[in-house]
């Protein structure tokens, strides 16, 4: 019964953070450019015309407030329904809720590559700058903080072999955890190297935001690795030891850290009143 | 410290930015024994291609302004503020105004300086 109650205030809490308060803090920072840079001043800043761009500051409050309903809705019909259902329906369950939730933080992110992609092409500056300083992945992070990711990567690949006795008859089954992780950080690595060492995506953002942007994706990537393994350790744990009313629990905690650790936090890093607008002006040359 | 460089300039961009580099070390800008950002860098940023920057470097290596390390890295030379202030071009100005002082000395026709001139040029090129 505790267990279930945690559950249903740990899903309270993911509604609550990923529907009310991370969208808040987004719309937060839109409202922050619509006051202080308007459309005629700073086109650059907009993606298309002023009256899409606030369409779509309006589609954002709007399907985030439904959201927040069908979370609601979802925690009722768990507690209804809490007999009939299985752990493992359950987790996916909550899941899936996560995914929507996250739909659209992924509709921004693609939405500003486009963006950035279209700013880099309509981009007539014959004037090129770059800075005369050697770009390395340990500007933005530490040999200790890695150190950090390689063992909980380790320790996660290691726990679930542990957990399966190392058994080599079980073929891939045995490798699973281990695939999965090292896919999950080669991604990592793969997007840190392209933004860390490939071209600027907004050709407008000065070298010191430029910067702190790669540092949020850094630490975002970090936190993130480190979720995902301490995710298969907790999944493995609740498999191995009997712990299936857990599921649910385990997977709303571990979307929220990402969500929490992996964008949240890197939003907050880059405060939106420190950013150097000029670039976007009209006239800016 | 940002280098910029201008397509629509008359220089070269390899002449850009071996003006720009050695001027910033002038200025201390960027001090003997830092770092420099590679070739493939300083090209995707600037949005050209690698042999522009990879010319520029060259010639700044070659007047000791900055230096290759291998595998480590390119790093402003320790005596770059002074190895600044050489003019390459200055100095075969006067060494082949001398050499052509000379040769005039001896009788020799403009035209004579020039065709030995580039039968020296292309013997030192193979």
């Amino acid at each position: 019964m505790k267990i279930q109650i945690l559950f249903y205030l740990l899903l309270l809490s993911q509604v609550f953070l990923l529907s009310w308060y991370l969208p808040k803090v987004i719309q937060k920072r839109m409202q922050y450019i619509f006051n202080n840079y308007s459309f005629e001043e700073y086109p650059k800043l907009y993606g298309g015309s002023l009256e899409k761009t606030q369409k779509n500051y309006r589609r954002h409050v709007l399907f985030n407030d439904i959201m927040i309903i069908v979370g609601i809705l979802l925690i009722a019909a768990l507690i209804f329904f809490a007999d009939r259902l299985s752990s493992g329906l359950v987790m996916m369950i909550v899941f899936f809720y996560g995914m929507t939730q996250a739909i659209p933080v992924i509709v921004m992110d693609i939405a500003m590559m486009r963006h950035c992609k279209k700013l880099r092409d309509e981009d007539q500056r014959t004037e090129r700058k770059a800075e005369l300083v050697p770009r390395s992945i340990f500007n933005h992070i530490s040999m200790a903080e890695i150190i950090v990711v390689v063992f909980f990567y380790i320790a996660a690949c290691t726990f679930d072999m542990y957990t399966k006795s190392f058994d080599t008859s079980l073929g891939a089954e045995l490798y699973e955890a281990v695939i999965i992780l090292t896919l999950t950080n080669l991604f990592f690595i793969g997007l840190i190297r392209w933004r860390v060492y490939g071209k600027k995506l907004n050709p407008y953002l000065d070298n010191k935001d430029n910067n702190k942007e790669l540092d949020t994706i850094v630490k975002s990537a970090q936190y993130t690795s480190i979720a995902v393994s301490l995710f298969l350790i907790a999944m493995r744990a609740v498999n191995v030891y009997d712990l299936e009313q857990l599921e649910g629990a385990v997977m709303s905690i571990y979307l929220q850290c990402i969500f929490f650790f992996g964008i949240l936090q890197s939003i907050k890093k880059m405060k939106i009143e420190d950013i150097n607008f000029e670039a976007f002006r009209a006239d800016a040359s | 410290m940002d280098i910029a460089i201008d397509l629509e300039d008359s220089s070269p961009l390899f002449s850009q930015l071996v003006t720009q580099i050695k001027q910033a070390v002038n200025k201390g800008q960027i001090e003997p024994g830092a770092g420099l950002p590679s070739i493939r860098q300083l090209a995707t940023d600037l949005e050209i291609n690698n042999k522009t920057v990879a010319k520029a470097y060259r010639l700044l290596e070659r007047d000791a302004v900055i230096q290759t390390r291998g595998y480590r890295g390119t790093f402003v030379h320790p005596d770059a503020k002074q190895n600044c202030t050489i003019d390459v071009n200055e100095l075969i100005t006067t060494t082949l105004s001398n050499a052509v002082k000379s040769c005039h000395n001896i009788g020799a026709t403009d035209s004579e300086i020039r065709i030995v001139f580039n039968q020296v040029m292309q013997n030192s090129s193979h």
